[in-house]
């Protein structure tokens, strides 16, 4: 019997070690491209392009950050993205709890019919022509409106939302609140909110970091180059080869294409920090609310 | 009688009903609305006519796409992408969450967690241009760690036998932690004293998770599986057409990049909604199917 | 009996113009059978009246009553907001003519123009569009969204119509496949704008490594060999790099020595008979490639040629690291073009000398006008100003003293704080005109076309333009009825193209490919091609 033991012991220090080796290699192959993104953007970018950085900034420099601070456009994505982000969410959010509430009340006749005519639209859709025809009839091209409300409901989290609230308020508080006169309506900020902290950080972030990192409804929608979000900005720079243009003299561009590689690193760290740094704030509530809600699936 | 019964059912949830109409009213507006205009597959599109006046043109643009040149090439791509990005992407987080699901320290569990979902609030953009940084021959991050094993430098971005492999294990690296969620919340929904009870009769962890964890998680893992196969013709659009370049499109070249180029920056408006209509009736189909097998084989359905 | 009715509707028209009503852009319709594409409805017609009265027909300002147009284009990423940009200003004040500027970045461009034509909901003028064959044939010929010009231009457009007269091949190339003209393409008459690409070589790497200008393929070789191996530059780095080719697209500059044209600015030939002959499964070409390749084995063609990576070239090219290389004007290289000479074509296997990369001087698309367009005369007036010389000049030049000055050889020249401005040359020219990014409808002579030709440039252009083909043809407009076959042939055709080419000369092809390289040009239908636009070419003869 001790002997038993003491190998099931032995095996289970070897799986566990195994088991701490693999979650360290994980975090190592998630973190080494991020920790070099962060490094380049740091770096002297001629030592970048020779391959001399890998995972600590060499020739120390914040002047790639200067330069992306100092680009007009830049700034002005960055202005537009937040404010897109805020009042994107917050008409998603409402939108769907709207949506989620009464589907997730199981005495509402006739809820299996709305919901078999929203998750159709998860798999049929009129495309991109139609819709854009339809957005150009309401009005909404070339407006903020066209990246806020086509957009709004992703059907994914509204069912996370419903499956959410069908499994964590109970019917029986539905029916105490009745009793109470409560009504229908009424509960769902008295009594539906207050429990549903976790699924409403879930909906914020998912919703807010779907828009921020949005760039192809701009592109679609968006003509005025003013009211461009960061992605649009970003992918100018990033992807198109365009950097060129933040530049100033044809005779230094062998010297602003380097600079331009240098600004690559440090626009990706910015661009992405705002969202990294939402996260800790509603991790609280997050994990919890996606395991709950997610668990029918 | 019973209609009356109903009537006051419905009368009773009044409330409920004007909350619903206005995601509702979204719902027609934005996503039914817009079918309407799916029958621009089966028209000479002419703007000046509008969608319902404009000829018929009956299935020209499905033979047109059935006997392109690339149609094959490029069914396949997208088939071979879908099902790529499957096949490594899907059981990655499960795995990830069953080894999360062992590790005994808790500040080490966080760790691993919270780090893992960090990549999934990248955008795409960012994604692939990291993709690009890491991809060049010079002072790429994937050259330099390949250098280290001896392999030439090569760009990668441009070959285009790289390209399905740089999607898939991005896409990993990207969602592996974001969704091993999922299952970690369904293994920590696991009763323990299945666990404890495995341990008297001498079962190894290994044992445990291969014949307690797994089997406990497998209603998710399949719901989840049949609405993959629901999407498997439609794999991200915008990662490829921003991964796409002049030399990997023999094999970058998808269903929706394809639509998009000749629909929509071509001005083929019927052709690219036929091929449009085409990818959804597959999806659906795909849906429809793998829903019916599960539901023969494992009793586990969507509805 | 039919040359009478249009005889009758033509006098109708001339008589209904005279009256004030300008709204019969259709054209001749008997004759092009679109008759039931008259756009003015008879109530507009009443108002034309005073508007025309508001036109004046010569001289400045069009307008007498200001009147507002909006205008819709591609906006280059160098120009600044046009309704900053100077000559706009001015020209408003000139033809009292205000423009609601509905610009849209380049990027993201042309799924941004075809959804507005597919939401009809268009603007009264499609400026800098860049409007291509097919999109005219389908939103001018096809569903009647772009204004026919003839008639406006033969009444409203007397530069246009000049120049039209003068040279006829110019008109041809302007016309859609009904006949008509839907759009006001820019024109470039002088030297340099007879060819796109021209032919450079580094002198001074040539005299570095003591070599004369090569005439042939072979000396050309060599002397790609020596830059290569005895670093000219100095700098004791092999950082240099032969042989320059910008993108697969631009691989078949060098093909004249083996006999290959770009008739049709494109893979074809057309013989002295008029006949069209797509070279791309010829053996010419499969030795061409087989050169190509060969430079690129030896590493004196760019490596990176084929990823169309537009920064790394500008920064080679800005870093002197090219020993040859073809490029249009020298704007990107103005740092070392002193550097840089026109070499003539080379000399090839055949013995021909042959440049083939030659420009019938029209850019089409740049100016078109919406079915919608309610002062369709201003609005030809206001374009037409630009073909004239004293209208380009303005367009390219800005005002005497405050943006250029003449030198000694009369030939207009920019100030000093705009050619060398800190911001950079084209950003500050983007501050005056729509110059950067081309494109606008426009007149451009040898007097003119310094804007972007430097001398070093027009030198480079007097090199080869004595090996110009003698008559070069555009692409000519093929019919409706053929239209859904061009698209979908050339669709599949240029993919392969580009794919297959970039791999035989990278080499990732073995020339045993050949055979089935032609058989699929075969199958995608290059043949049926062919005689599509042999019939389009025939009709215009």
């Amino acid at each position: 019997m001790k002997e038993h033991l003491k190998k099931s012991m032995r095996s289970d220090f070897a799986f566990d070690l195994i088991v701490n080796v693999l979650g360290a290699c994980v975090i190592l192959v998630v973190l080494i491209p991020l920790l070099f993104v962060l490094a380049a953007s740091f770096s002297d970018p001629d030592l970048v392009l020779r391959g001399k950085v890998l995972l600590l900034p060499k020739g120390f420099t914040t002047k790639a950050y200067t330069m992306v601070f100092e680009n007009g456009e830049i700034w002005r994505g960055f202005r537009n993205s937040c404010c897109y982000t805020a009042a994107g969410t917050l008409i998603s959010v409402v939108l769907t709890i709207l949506a989620a509430y009464p589907l997730s009340r199981k005495e509402l006749p006739g809820r299996n019919i709305f919901m078999m005519l929203i998750l159709f639209t998860m798999y049929f859709s009129g495309g991109m022509i139609p819709t854009y025809l339809l957005v150009r009839d309401l009005g909404m091209y070339n407006s903020v409106w066209a990246l806020l409300i086509p957009a709004a409901i992703s059907t994914y989290n509204l069912i996370v939302a419903k499956t959410f609230f069908e499994n964590n308020i109970p019917g029986e508080l539905y029916e105490s609140a009745r009793l109470d006169g409560c009504g229908n309506v009424s509960m769902l900020p008295r009594i539906v909110l207050p429990l549903s902290k976790a699924i409403l950080a879930v909906l914020v972030l998912y919703y807010a970091v779907g828009i921020w990192n949005a760039y192809f409804d701009a592109l679609i929608y968006i003509r005025d180059t003013s009211l461009h979000p960061l992605q649009i900005v970003l992918r100018n720079i990033l992807l198109l080869g365009q950097t060129e243009q933040m530049g100033t003299n044809d005779v230094g561009m062998a010297e602003k294409i380097k600079m331009a590689e240098a600004v690559k690193y440090s626009a990706i760290v910015v661009s992405s920090v705002p969202m990294l740094l939402i996260y800790p704030f509603v991790q609280k509530y997050f994990v919890k609310g996606v395991m709950v809600g997610a668990v029918k699936g | 009688m019973r209609v009356r019964k109903v009537w006051k059912n419905i009368k009773k949830n009044v409330g409920l009903y004007a909350m619903l109409a206005i995601p509702l009213a979204w719902y027609i507006i934005f996503k039914y609305i817009p079918m309407y205009g799916l029958q621009i597959a089966f028209r000479k599109f002419n703007p000046t006519l509008g969608i319902t006046k404009s000829p018929w043109a009956g299935l020209t643009y499905f033979e047109q796409f059935f006997h392109s040149y690339y149609f094959k090439d490029i069914l396949w791509n997208t088939v071979s992408l879908s099902l790529f990005t499957m096949l490594i992407g899907f059981p990655m987080p499960i795995i990830l969450a069953l080894l999360i699901n062992e590790v005994k320290n808790t500040k080490f569990k966080k760790v691993i967690q919270n780090i893992t979902y960090m990549p999934n609030f990248l955008s795409v953009v960012v994604i692939v241009s990291m993709l690009t940084i890491f991809s060049n021959r010079d002072y790429g991050l994937f050259n330099k760690i390949g250098s280290l094993f001896g392999m030439t430098p090569v760009d990668l971005m441009s070959k285009p036998a790289c390209f399905q492999p740089l999607y898939v294990f991005s896409n990993v690296w990207q969602f592996m932690g974001f969704n091993a969620i999922i299952y970690i919340a369904a293994l920590a929904g696991v009763d323990q004293e299945l666990y404890e009870a495995a341990s008297i009769d001498g079962a190894s962890r290994m044992q445990k998770i291969l014949h307690i964890s797994l089997p406990c998680i497998m209603g998710t893992i399949i719901i989840m599986f049949i609405m993959r196969i629901g999407s498997l013709m439609s794999v991200g659009f915008e990662k490829a057409y921003l991964m796409q370049n002049s030399v990997n499109m023999s094999r970058s070249e998808i269903i929706s990049t394809f639509i998009y180029k000749n629909g929509i920056q071509k001005g083929q408006f019927g052709y690219s909604t036929a091929v449009g209509l085409f990818n959804s009736v597959i999806n659906f189909a795909l849906l429809v199917g793998a829903n019916f097998a599960s539901k023969k084989m494992t009793k586990t359905s969507l509805w | 009996m039919k040359k009478k009715v249009a005889l009758l509707l033509c006098a109708a028209c001339c008589a209904g113009m005279l009256a004030g009503c300008g709204d019969t852009p259709a054209g001749t319709p008997a004759e092009s059978g679109q008759a039931q594409k008259e756009i003015a409805p008879a109530e507009e017609s009443a108002e034309g009246q005073e508007e025309v009265s508001n036109l004046n027909k010569e001289g400045f300002p069009i307008v007498n009553e200001k009147i507002t147009l909006t205008v819709y284009g591609q906006r280059d990423q160098n120009h600044a907001e046009w309704k900053d940009m100077w000559v706009l200003q001015k020209y408003e004040e000139m033809s009292n003519i205000h423009m609601e500027y509905q610009e849209v970045p380049a990027d993201g461009f042309a799924e941004n123009k075809q959804l507005l034509f597919a939401s009809n909901d268009l603007p009264d003028v499609f400026l800098k569009c860049g409007l291509n064959a097919n999109e005219v044939a389908t939103y001018g010929v096809t569903s009647g969204q772009l204004m026919v010009l003839d008639d406006l231009i033969a009444e409203y457009a007397p530069n246009l119509t000049k120049l039209f007269e003068e040279n006829p091949t110019l008109k041809q190339a302007t016309m859609a496949s009904d006949g008509h003209i839907y759009t006001i393409p820019a024109i470039d008459l002088s030297a340099t704008g007879k060819m796109d690409f021209k032919q450079w070589i580094n002198t001074k790497w040539l005299d570095a490594v003591g070599k004369e200008m090569p005439t042939t393929l072979e000396e050309f070789k060599e002397v790609l060999i020596a830059f290569r191996d005895e670093d000219p530059n100095g700098n004791g780095e092999h950082d240099e790099i032969p042989l320059g080719i910008r993108e697969p697209s631009s691989v078949y500059s060098l093909g004249g020595s083996f006999g290959l044209g770009h008739q049709l600015k494109d893979t074809y030939n057309v013989d002295d008979n008029g006949k069209v002959h797509n070279w791309l499964c010829d053996d010419a070409f499969k030795e061409y490639l087989m050169y190509l390749n060969d430079l690129y084995k030896e590493g004196l063609l760019w490596q990176d040629y084929y990823k169309n990576d537009r920064p790394a070239w500008r920064s080679n090219l800005a870093g002197e690291l090219y020993g040859a290389m073809y490029m249009p004007y020298s704007d990107v290289f103005l740092n070392c073009e002193m550097h840089y000479a026109g070499l003539e074509p080379l000399i090839g296997p055949t013995g021909e000398k042959f440049w083939p990369d030659a420009n019938t001087g029209v850019n089409l698309g740049c100016f078109a006008l919406s079915n919608t367009c309610a002062e369709p005369e201003a609005a030809i007036r206001w374009v037409d100003y630009f073909f004239s010389e004293e209208g380009g000049l303005f367009f390219a030049f800005g005002e005497e003293g405050t943006h250029y000055y003449r030198d000694e050889n009369g030939l207009p020249r920019f100030n000093d704080e705009i050619l060398n401005a800190e911001e950079g040359f084209m950003t500050a020219l983007g501050k005056i005109n729509m110059v950067p990014g081309g494109g606008f409808p426009c007149f451009r002579n040898d007097e003119t076309d310094g804007v972007v030709a430097s001398d070093q440039t027009k030198a480079a252009a007097a090199v080869l333009e004595p090996y110009l083909p003698k008559v070069y043809y555009a692409k000519p407009s093929v019919g409706a009825e053929d239209m859904d076959r061009v698209v979908a042939i050339e669709q599949d055709l240029n993919t392969y193209r580009d794919e297959a080419v970039t791999r035989f000369i990278i080499g990732e092809w073995d020339f045993g490919m050949w055979d089935e390289y032609c058989q699929t040009l075969e199958q995608i239908g290059i043949r049926e091609l062919e005689e599509i636009y042999q019939k389009a070419l025939d009709a215009l003869q």
